[in-house]
Formats: C-alpha cells, sequence, structure tokens
C-alpha cells in the first residue's frame, strides 16, 4: 500500500474542518490561514486552500473582505458566519466521536 | 532571486492562471487572480524559497484555474436547477471519472426512456390502433407507432397504456434528475477532495 497516497486521503477529509476550526480563532487572510493550520505538520496544501475558501463563501459559512489599504498587499481576510460556526460545531462533536473510536480500535 | 524576477515569476502564475480561468465571469476571474497574486506576494516577502515552495504547493495553473471552472459551472448549474445543463456539464466532466460519466449515461437512458413513454401517451390519444402492448405464447410486441400484429393476437393495456406511460415517464424524469443531481455533487466532492490533496 502507498503510504504517501493513504497520508493525502487522511488530508483530504480534514482539510474543511482545520480551515474551519482555523477561522474560530479570529479573522485572517490566506497565508495566516495556512500559518495557523500548518503550524504542527501541513494539512492544507496551498493550491487546496484558495478554492476551499471560495467554496465555503459560496455556502454562506465564511464571509470575506478586501484590505486594500494603501502602501501594503491588498489581502482578503476571511471570518465565520453563524451558520460556519454551527458547522464547526457539528463537525469537531462528529470529530471527536470518530478519534475516540480509532483510539480505541487502533 | 531578485524582487523584479519574483514578481515576474508571480504574474507569469498569474496570467497561465487567468488564462485557464476563461470560463468565469470577469469579476470571479479577476478576484480569484487577485488573490492569488496576493497570496504569492506575501510569500514573496518571506524570501525566494518561500515563493518557490508556494508555486510548487499551489501546483500547476491550469489544473488549479480548471478546477475552479468546474467546481463554478457544477455548482451554477446545481443552485439553478436546469438539468439538461447540469446533464451536459456532468457528461462533459465524466470524461474524467468512470462513475461520474457512467452516471451521466444512465442519466441520459432515463430521460429518453421518459420522453418515450410521453410519446407512447401522445400517440396512443391520436392513433390507438397503432399503439399497445400484444402479448401471446412466443408472441411480445410493444409498439409505439406500428402497425398492429395478426388479428388473434390480444392488446393488453387498451388505454391505460396513457396514463401508466405517463406515470413511468414522470417516473424516470424524476428519478434521472434526482440521480443527476446527486451525480454532480459527487464530482463537486471529488474535485474538492483531488484539490486538498494536492
Amino acid at each position: 500500500m502507498d503510504m504517501t497516497s493513504w497520508q493525502a486521503q487522511l488530508r483530504k477529509g480534514a482539510a474543511e474542518l482545520v480551515v474551519l476550526a482555523t477561522l474560530a480563532k479570529g479573522e485572517a487572510y490566506g497565508l495566516q490561514i495556512l500559518d495557523r493550520a500548518n503550524q504542527v505538520g501541513e494539512v492544507v496544501s496551498d493550491g487546496a486552500l484558495y478554492p476551499l475558501l471560495t467554496r465555503l463563501e459560496k455556502a454562506g459559512k465564511i464571509a470575506a473582505r478586501w484590505d486594500t489599504e494603501q502602501g501594503t498587499n491588498p489581502r482578503k481576510y476571511y471570518r465565520l458566519t453563524p451558520e460556519g460556526e454551527a458547522m464547526l460545531g457539528e463537525m469537531r462533536l462528529l470529530w471527536r466521536g470518530f478519534r475516540s473510536m480509532m483510539d480505541h480500535l487502533v | 532571486m531578485t524582487d523584479d524576477s519574483g514578481t515576474r515569476e508571480i504574474e507569469t502564475y498569474v496570467r497561465r492562471l487567468t488564462g485557464a480561468l476563461q470560463g468565469l465571469p470577469p469579476e470571479e476571474r479577476s478576484a480569484i487572480a487577485n488573490e492569488i497574486r496576493s497570496h504569492l506576494a506575501d510569500c514573496a516577502a518571506r524570501g525566494e524559497e518561500a515563493l518557490g515552495r508556494a508555486i510548487d504547493a499551489m501546483g500547476a495553473p491550469d489544473v488549479l484555474g480548471r478546477s475552479y471552472v468546474e467546481e463554478y459551472r457544477l455548482a451554477g448549474a446545481l443552485e439553478k436547477g436546469s438539468p439538461l445543463r447540469l446533464l451536459a456539464i456532468v457528461l462533459g466532466l465524466g470524461a474524467r471519472g468512470v462513475a461520474g460519466f457512467l452516471g451521466g449515461l444512465v442519466v441520459l437512458k432515463l430521460y429518453l426512456i421518459g420522453v418515450t413513454c410521453f410519446v407512447i401517451a401522445g400517440n396512443k390519444l391520436v392513433e390507438p390502433a397503432h399503439v399497445g402492448m400484444w402479448i401471446a405464447p412466443n408472441y411480445f410486441a410493444l409498439t409505439i407507432n406500428g402497425p398492429p400484429p395478426p388479428a388473434p393476437v390480444p392488446e393488453l393495456l387498451g388505454y391505460w397504456i396513457v396514463p401508466l406511460s405517463v406515470m413511468l415517464g414522470v417516473a424516470c424524469l424524476l428519478g434521472g434528475t434526482r440521480l443527476l443531481r446527486f451525480v454532480a455533487r459527487r464530482i463537486l466532492k471529488r474535485s474538492g477532495r483531488r484539490l486538498a490533496a494536492v
């Protein structure tokens, strides 16, 4: 079995939860989200992050605003919406249940 | 790498990405390009190595662009609820996945059966003698618009074929649409997961 592919499969399922949990700590732009998400190991890649943010924004789970203050790099800041917070709550519960089941089994 | 060469590298990436986003409305295209440019500029500020890593992690610009376009088209068709448009997109994207392709073909088949059922119902009202189901030992014929079989073979359904065909037609169209939306959602999910694995 190809372990790299298996690891990639694990990361796939976690990316959405990780991004929402990251934004629960406060508003952030793309690179900040990546830094927070990957501080203990790479979970989300640059190429995966932006389409995921677009999808979550269109689904109303997060909201965005552009900060175009003069003299700085323009950045798009994201924050959780109430709908996103509710989704994160449900995902956390499911994740904890899954993790405890796996801890018991493995 | 100088600042200039970093900027050139960023602009080359963004230009190729913008080219791959041609299927999107201009404002979406420009918003995506601006955000990726901003991300790469933030990485470039951390040094040449960080920019190189970010560009590698973004993946090829045409692959990234295609995933945005696929998602946009599928999500738009799912939202607007136009089954024929959705079917065309699913069949078009299906070439990249067996499940999507087969799902699209099954939906197409269900739609064709549904339309045929409505044709049967309509024809029965216009030319009743030429539409029906004839069954006898060693003989079976379901005729939509053809000559009736030899006299001794009885026709089973009579005018019941009209409501039965309409019901079957509606079931095929509704079932096909449900399956189509299911297949489209699966393609969307898979496209998101494929990117997450990059």
